[in-house]
């Protein structure tokens, strides 16, 4: 396995050429994705929800760059293994390589939409406090959790092809479940369950609180990131090291 | 040292072939309300199949199309599980079974240098240190910083090859690929494929060529329908293939 950390450099560096190198829009576009997408949401979200404008900016888009993290990898995992198909036909390689390959691309995209969050968090919101620090445990957190989440969609859509189709359409409505353009006291009391059982909540509130409030998330929104990132991880492991065998009789 | 380079023992291969094509959630679905059960034909593409071979040995395999010979070179090569049998291999395998794989039209030639080179187990600083040598036998020189997709299929191929050559394996599989690029290369690689043996590499041919294979193999397996027909001196093993042949014909 480690054998393979030479290809695994070479495989995000192609997916980072083949989108930048050869395309400065395609550069510019994963700077400006969030920034677009904050102007939309503040212009249609602060009004409607009367939330103060300068605070929902910081709000919105420190919980965005997450979710737009979780989301892009996940649907790139999708057809991962699929896309090397004539690789995994002719000739050996750890197949999970494939797989972390889009995550690590998208750790450094992620990488990248955090310039836009500092200057957004410089111009709009209180500037940093000393609890930025602690950031680093949500992003091992979501990117656990990504991983594990990247493996089980990998292996699935080899088996079943439209299983890419189906977690597109499940994405808006969970992105919608999750608190990022909403606070979450515009949420009536019965259905807050309904948040809690959605792990990406943890995630995004675990990253954002360091950012918007200045300190530290509540110890159980940590633990319970903590969990979902390794139960993820774990489930996916299994999944994908059953199923990779088969790969080669359906790719 | 009396370790065998490859020992093949009792493998067996099965395909299996769906009676329906179901490769969709939604077909799924709909095939298990309408009470189906999903179902597939069975077909053993290599049944309890031994082959070893001592270092430094040319294996030849020879047999019809479709008897198992490519089959049995990607279990070798580790793309395929047998779901039956051990396959132990002493030593770095370098499978000339697909050249290429996993060139992508976008990179170049070095790049993808790189890329294949680390497919098939090397590093990056292998690669480096190789470089030069890649760029002048595969011939391409300044073409190598050009994208692959300006490529014509021959400098695919050589390049395919040279990489595939250049990584000192202990352990050749080849599958029909001799048949590379112009008369010019393909003398290269012939000649590049004796030095391996002179050098005391296993080699692992399949050929149908059997004039070749009595040249160069010290051994032959026979393969038909998935199992070994017959082993032996080349000379033998070809004489009654030939023989098999001509009265199917
Ligand atoms: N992916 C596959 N799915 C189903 N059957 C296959 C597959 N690959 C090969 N076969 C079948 O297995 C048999 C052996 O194929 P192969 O090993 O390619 O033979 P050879 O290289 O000797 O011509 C053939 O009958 C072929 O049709
Ligand atoms: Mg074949």
């Amino acid at each position: 396995m480690c054998r393979f950390g030479g290809l695994l450099i070479n495989l995000v560096y192609r997916d980072l050429t083949v989108r930048y190198k050869r395309s400065v829009i395609g550069f510019m576009w994963t700077l400006l994705n969030p920034v677009i997408m904050t102007a939309v949401y503040t212009m249609v979200f602060s009004t409607i929800f009367r939330f103060p404008t300068q605070d929902f900016i910081v709000y919105f888009l420190s919980a965005y760059l997450i979710w737009h993290f979780f989301a892009q990898c996940t649907v790139e995992a999708c057809k991962c293994i699929l896309n090397a198909g004539a690789l995994v036909k002719k000739i050996y390689i750890p197949k999970i390589v494939l797989v972390l390959s889009v995550v690590i691309s998208g750790i450094i995209n992620f990488g990248f939409a955090l310039i836009p969050l500092i200057f957004v968090v410089l111009i709009f919101g209180g500037g940093f406090s000393i609890s930025i620090l602690f950031l680093i445990a949500p992003v091992i957190f979501v990117v656990v959790f990504t991983v594990g989440v990247s493996l089980i969609l990998a292996s699935l859509t080899v088996f079943f092809l439209d299983v890419g189709e189906f977690y597109n359409a499940l994405l808006m409505p969970w992105m919608f479940l999750t608190p990022i353009i909403y606070p979450m006291d515009i949420i009536p009391k019965e259905y807050l369950f309904l948040i809690k059982l959605n792990p990406m909540y943890y995630l995004v509130e675990c990253f954002r609180t360091p950012i918007y409030q200045g300190t530290i998330p509540n110890i159980s929104v940590i633990a319970i990131s903590a969990l979902v990132a390794i139960a993820s991880l774990v489930i996916g492991y299994i999944v994908f090291t059953r199923a990779e065998d088969d790969f080669v009789y359906y790719v | 040292m009396n370790m065998q380079a490859i020992k093949i023992s009792g493998v067996s291969v099965k395909y299996r072939l769906p009676k329906q094509a179901i490769r969709s959630v939604k077909e799924y679905v709909v095939y298990r309300l309408k009470g189906g059960r999903y179902d597939y034909h069975e077909f053993w593409a290599l049944k309890r199949v031994y082959i070893e071979s001592a270092r430094g040995k040319v294996i030849g395999i020879i047999g019809r199309n479709g008897a198992g010979k490519s089959t049995l070179l990607k279990v070798l090569a580790g793309v395929i599980k047998p779901i039956e049998g051990k396959v132990e291999i002493n030593g770095r395998i370098a499978p000339l079974i697909e050249l290429g794989a996993g060139f992508d039209p976008e990179l170049t030639g070095r790049e993808n240098t790189y890329l294949n080179g680390t497919i098939l187990g090397c590093t990056n600083r292998e690669m480096s240190q190789k470089m030069d040598q890649i760029v002048a036998f595969s011939e391409l020189n300044e073409f190598i910083d050009a994208p692959l997709r300006t490529y014509s299929s021959g400098m695919v191929a050589r390049l395919g090859f040279a990489i595939a050559t250049d990584i000192d394996p202990d352990i050749l599989i080849v599958d029909e690929i001799l048949g590379v690029g112009d008369a010019g290369f393909q003398a290269k690689c012939a000649k590049r494929v004796e030095g391996f043996r002179e050098k005391g590499v296993t080699i692992l041919l399949v050929t149908h060529d059997l004039g070749q294979v009595g040249k160069m193999c010290d051994y032959v397996h026979w393969l038909e329908q998935g199992t070994v027909r017959a082993h032996g001196k080349p000379s033998e093993v070809v004489a009654q293939y030939r023989k098999f042949m001509a009265e199917r014909a």
